[in-house]
């Protein structure tokens, strides 16, 4: 396709792949490119930047670069993963809903517009709040089923379009399948939609894991920018002036959700003609 | 006569990151005051391009490369944007191809009649009022419509809005491009009727663009035939419609039914206009002319030339080559 | 009217989902996780209130789920959200009541500021697409939409009020006693400052970016050139041609943009120790206080369905088309 190559000279989108390849590069790499194990408590607790510990130590003793690295998977993985579900799932209503309308429609949209006004933070806090038992898939799972309501609704005007395009219209007078129509007449032609669906998705759920980790209410021994963020505020990291110990962390989570909001302004720009840079 | 509007080798287009779009290709003409010129072509052959060139209206990517634009004495080419301004709507204004979609829908049609006038003139409240509706009145549009917003009005309605706020100022010059495409062809004629009396009684002149010749044959005073950017035939309206010499002219009036008169087979033209954003050697008619003369016609693009008094043509078979 | 009548439809059902929410949750998690906070709690609740939470929360009874639901859509109703256990005992409306007013005027005022902000913004920068400062603008914009809102608090309450020491760390006035009058006015204005500037920074940059791509988009209508072709003077045509339209969408798309705000909003007043609501829920989760929780996810909700239809109904005044009838 014509546009995976307009991507790439995009350089909204060319500035969001290098980011987001650096961070991949560091997650995969993590155990070879971190000078230290990321749990080990061998140092001294609670010192600041040194060329031994170019970000200091924790207040028990972990050289923060380290876990810096490391934490890099955790985000990089909850990003992805759950932007992916999330996107599945608003595929599925949007396309159902937008495809079959009627009563389905309205009471699909309905729903969707609840978990659209209902405050994500807040419900993924009490959620999480009354989860006993914590892990990382509980945090993409409660993410997830609050970050689709958006996707699916923009998805649905988009097949609402497309299903009145002619091509549609002959395939569905020609007695082609539903399935048919929907998977090879509709869903390629809203594929660019999709992937920045995606993005978007996998911004909120960047944003959501750290702020959820950082209320205590992810998995604290789980090495991620929002735990790292969680020890580095309930030892007042700030007040002690180690300011790396919060701010590389955050730093990161900002530039990975950047990157994923690039390419998706990026998709957006391509494939609205409006919105290119003339 | 005198000369209202005097374009001369006006080259204009679109200049995009990576190409650029030649759409109007060395184009002079004359317009006089209250003259009725029709600007008839199939579409994408720079019709449009050279209706928003002329009075300096190209939105960017769209650009006038060159060329020269002469209103009423005055070089629209060296009016700086202010006095450019000024002069629009009250020297110039246009009628859109899209009427549908250029009245503000958030603003009531009081407003934005309103707005058209009092940024140029200074008006009373009660002065506004009176104008608006004497302006609906003439489009015979009934002034309740005054505080009504644009979805509220037909297609038709709108058009006549639109062609009401472009008189408000009485301007010398309209220019209307394809401005009632969109109409069924009964509305089509009789707006086009009521504009041609409104001309006769208000005295501007009229720059109409279309793509369906017949429309215009019966009003027009003179008419032009564009073809790839360039003007390839220009004429009085009679004597174009009664012998018509280029090739493609003749094509394009055989393209449409007439509306009067027997039923007659109709013939369209093979083929695509050429891709405006390469170069064309030779004449740009010549892969699709039935009548080219080979090692002419693909060598040379032919100027203009007048063959009889007031007809002009730009074609291998009248210049004598 | 039709359209407010829907809208109203649609916040009545909302209402009622986010209690249902709040019903179900504990009910669903494998254990009953109330039991836990129940436990933890024993020694210093009277057996009334023990009691009063376990009907609350459906432990040790035989009534059906639907009769207990039907109880619990009743104490809903009256406003009885039972008693809060890290404040007992203190009702968990009295603790909210509390909250309240904070919340509502920092988010309240710093949401407007950010809005009007960052549309005005957005309108600049698409007006003067191809200046340096749009150029600056729009990564900027990116880079504050992306940034974890909490984080970007820390690093201000670290600079400003730690390092320079021209704000307070924290709180909502001064501690000190016997202030009043405009003393305690200036004292609530000051502890503000900062936390409102996260909030209004942060926000900003997303209504900014909103409002830019929907000028883009408004731009290539026809009724811009058509104004153009008027003669209209710029101002004009920027302000009551192009924004005028572009900010309809920034309304529709109201409901997911506050979300963002208030979540921003939440984890400001934590970072700041500011004692709104989102101070409160997190220190209902540090407590496991179940019932005053749910008492917060219940008020957010609310007040994201007011400021939802508060921009419904202004959408129907800015939009002719909304009015008369179909959406």
């Amino acid at each position: 396709m014509n546009y995976v190559k307009l991507f790439f000279r995009n350089k909204k989108s060319a500035i969001g792949v290098i980011i987001f390849l650096f961070f991949v590069v560091l997650a995969i790499f993590a155990p070879w490119i971190a000078p230290y194990s990321p749990n080990s408590m061998a140092f001294t607790p609670l010192q600041g930047p040194s060329w031994k510990h170019w970000l200091g130590t924790t207040a028990v003793g972990q050289d923060i670069l380290s876990q810096v690295i490391w934490g890099t998977r955790l985000s990089l993985i909850v990003g992805l993963i759950t932007g992916g579900i999330a996107t599945v799932v608003s595929v599925i209503i949007g396309l159902s809903s937008g495809y079959l309308g009627g009563l389905t429609d309205d009471i699909l949209m309905t729903i969707t517009n609840i978990f659209l006004v209902i405050p994500g933070l807040p419900l993924i806090i009490i959620i999480s709040a009354f989860i006993v038992v914590k892990g990382i898939w509980t945090i993409i799972f409660v993410i997830s089923l609050t970050g689709w309501a958006w996707g699916a609704r923009t998805l649905r005007s988009q097949v609402l379009t497309l299903k009145n395009r002619d091509y549609v219209k002959a395939s569905v007078v020609t007695g082609e399948s539903s399935a048919h129509v929907i998977f090879s007449d509709i869903f390629p032609n809203m594929l660019s939609l999709v992937v920045a669906n995606f993005f978007g998705a996998a911004v909120y759920a960047v944003l959501s894991e750290a702020g959820l980790e950082f209320l205590g209410l992810g998995d604290s021994s789980a090495i991620s920018w929002g735990t790292i963020l969680y020890w580095a505020q309930n030892n007042q990291a700030l007040l002690f002036g180690l300011w790396e110990w919060a701010a590389v962390p955050g730093l990161l989570i900002a530039l990975l959700g950047m990157s994923f909001a690039l390419m998706n302004f990026a998709v957006d720009e391509l494939t609205n003609p409006r919105l290119r840079k003339r | 006569m005198d000369a209202l509007l005097k374009v001369k080798d006006l080259n204009a287009g679109y200049e995009f990151t990576n190409f650029k779009t030649w759409a109007v290709r060395n184009v002079s003409f004359e317009l006089n005051k209250g003259e009725f010129l029709g600007i008839a072509g199939e579409s994408g052959c720079g019709k449009s391009t050279l209706a928003f060139g002329v009075i300096r209206l190209l939105m960017p990517p769209g650009k006038i490369f060159s060329g020269s634009i002469e209103f009423n004495g005055i070089d629209l080419m060296k009016v700086d944007d202010e006095s450019l301004r000024k002069m629009r709507w009250k020297e110039f204004s246009m009628v859109f191809q899209a009427s549908m979609n250029v009245l503000n829908p958030v603003l009531k049609v009081r407003t934005q009649i309103y707005n058209s006038i009092k940024y140029h003139v200074n008006m009373t409240e009660s002065e506004l009022d009176k104008r608006a509706k004497e302006l609906l009145n003439l489009v015979n549009v009934s002034s309740k419509y005054l505080d009504a917003y644009p979805h509220q009005l037909s297609g038709g309605m709108k058009q006549r809005v639109v062609i009401a706020m472009a008189l408000a100022l009485n301007p010398k010059l309209v220019i209307m491009d394809e401005p009632t495409t969109a109409l069924d062809v009964v509305v089509q004629r009789r707006i086009l009727q009521e504009v041609d009396e409104l001309r006769k009684q208000l005295g501007f002149a009229i720059i109409f663009i279309t793509h369906d010749l017949s429309l215009l044959v019966e009003i027009s005073d003179s008419l032009a035939i564009m073809y790839a950017g360039q003007i390839i035939e220009k004429a009085p309206s009679e004597k174009l419609y009664a012998k018509p010499l280029h090739p493609y002219t003749y094509g394009l009036m055989h393209a449409f039914p007439p509306l009067v008169g027997k039923r007659q087979k109709l013939h369209g033209i093979a083929g695509r206009p050429p891709d405006l954003s390469s170069d064309i050697k030779g004449c740009p008619f010549y892969p699709r002319c039935e009548k080219r003369i080979n090692g002419v016609c693909d060598v040379e693009n032919p100027k203009l030339v007048e063959i009889e008094s007031e007809h002009f043509v730009a074609c291998h078979l009248y210049d004598g080559k | 009217m039709k359209y407010i009548l829907k809208r109203i439809v649609f916040f009545l059902i909302t209402l009622w989902a986010a209690v249902t929410i709040n019903f179900i949750l504990p009910r669903m998690m494998p254990g009953n996780p109330a039991e836990v906070m129940i436990a933890k709690f024993q020694g210093r609740l009277n057996p009334q209130a023990i009691s009063a939470l376990e009907i609350a929360f459906g432990i040790n009874t035989h009534e059906s789920m639907l009769a207990q639901y039907w109880d619990y859509l009743g104490r809903m109703v009256t406003g009885n959200f039972g008693i809060s256990v890290s404040f007992y005992p203190t009702t968990v409306a009295q603790v909210l009541a509390q909250a309240v007013p904070w919340t509502l005027g920092l988010a309240g005022i710093s949401t407007v500021i950010a809005f009007i902000l960052g549309t005005l913004l957005g309108i600049r920068v698409s007006w003067k697409r191809n200046s340096i400062s749009s150029s600056f603008a729009v990564p900027i914009a990116f880079f504050l939409n992306s940034m974890p809102y909490f984080w970007f608090a820390l690093i201000v309450e670290y600079v400003f009020a730690f390092v320079f020491g021209w704000f307070p760390l924290g709180g909502a006035y001064s501690s000190s006693s016997g202030l009043s009058g405009l003393a305690l006015v200036w004292s609530v204005l000051y502890h503000a400052i900062l936390p409102a500037a996260t909030i209004i920074i942060t926000a900003m940059g997303g209504w900014m970016l909103t409002m830019r791509n929907n000028m883009i988009s408004v731009l290539s209508d026809d009724y811009i050139t058509f104004a153009f072709a008027q003669g209209l003077p710029e101002r004009e045509i920027e302000m009551n041609y192009a924004a005028r339209n572009a900010i309809l969408p920034s309304f529709t798309g109201f409901a997911m943009a506050i979300g963002f705000v208030i979540s921003g909003v939440l984890l400001t007043e934590i970072v700041f120790s500011y004692p709104g609501v989102g101070y409160l829920l997190y220190q209902a989760v540090l407590n496991i206080d179940y019932p005053l929780m749910q008492a917060i996810f219940l008020f957010i909700t609310i007040a994201v369905l007011v400021a939802n239809f508060i921009a419904d109904i202004v959408y129907v005044f800015l939009d002719p088309r909304a009015r008369s009838g179909g959406e």
